[in-house]
């Protein structure tokens, strides 16, 4: 199985113990850097997708003892029924996501799935077929240091096959 | 060593080897299972070792935060809070203790 492989099936099964979105987001995204930083087989690493995402799911056993969350701000990006075709190929069909300020988003997808297209239209390096991307990148008004305030990050990797 | 016997203590500990090894310094999965090697506990593998970064985060012991490598991927760092801090120095001190305790008994000279 390779990586991406694993990681598709990861994501399904963390789902499927009813992990949240964003932890599922988070913990795909670290297993991804390390398996690309270790450069190990994922099930030597990690094991079956399935006995890993219960090994997670484990361990979120007692409740959440850290301190509420600040709630998401406002809508930094929205982007709405992005499609995009290449050589007649549709490699993005109608897609949508929306990002607020203070939210951590990770786009996960296969190998050609289209994340890197969809990060550059979303960064308006491309143009997207149809659809749209909205940016507000109001800078957050606050006497807070940038490194700690909140700020919109978008987690991707580049894909790799084999292993 | 038998291995059955070794991954028991392991389990037993290696939280507490986790937080020992962030509190020298910030650090992410893939550096601590290296660090962990480095110091002897023989290959811990992503499948252990993040669950436990994700229970001692949650529990409050270490704060997490991602950030972009100048090369590769964008990587999750651990760092120890307060909470963690505190959490370690009282396992250590209890950690010292139960250790000197079984070291007593196992090299006890046998009674005639």
């Amino acid at each position: 199985m390779n990586h991406d492989a694993w990681l598709a099936a990861l994501t399904g099964e963390l789902r499927r113990h009813g992990v949240g979105p964003d932890l599922t987001g988070h913990v795909v995204a670290e297993a991804a850097t390390h398996l690309a930083e270790s450069g190990e087989p994922p099930l030597r690493v990690f094991g079956p997708p399935e006995a890993y995402a219960r090994a997670v799911a484990d361990s979120l056993g007692g409740p959440d003892q850290r301190p509420p969350r600040r709630r998401p701000g406002p809508v930094r990006l929205a982007a709405r029924g992005v499609t995009k075709r290449y050589r007649g190929r549709t490699v993005l069909d109608r897609v949508d996501l929306t990002v607020r300020a203070g939210e951590i988003a990770a786009v996960v997808g296969a190998n050609g799935a289209g994340k890197s297209t969809f990060l550059r239209i979303c960064a308006g390096l491309l143009s997207p077929d149809s659809g749209t991307v909205r940016i507000d990148a109001t800078a957050p008004r606050t006497a807070v240091p940038p490194s700690s305030s909140t700020r919109t990050s978008t987690s991707c990797w580049s894909a790799r096959g084999g292993g | 060593m038998d291995q059955e016997r070794r991954a028991q203590w392991l389990r037993g500990v290696l939280d507490l080897c986790v937080l020992a090894l962030v509190s020298r310094g910030e650090s992410y999965g893939y550096e601590l299972s290296q660090a962990l090697r480095a110091h002897g506990l023989g290959i811990v593998q992503g499948g252990t070792l993040y669950p436990v970064l994700l229970r001692l985060q949650r529990s409050g012991l270490l704060t997490a935060h991602w950030r972009e490598g100048r090369t590769g991927p964008a990587r999750k760092y651990y760092r120890i809070s307060p909470a963690g801090s505190a959490a370690l120095r009282a396992a250590t001190t209890d950690w010292n203790a139960f250790a000197l305790s079984v070291g007593a008994i196992l090299s006890e000279e046998p009674q005639r």
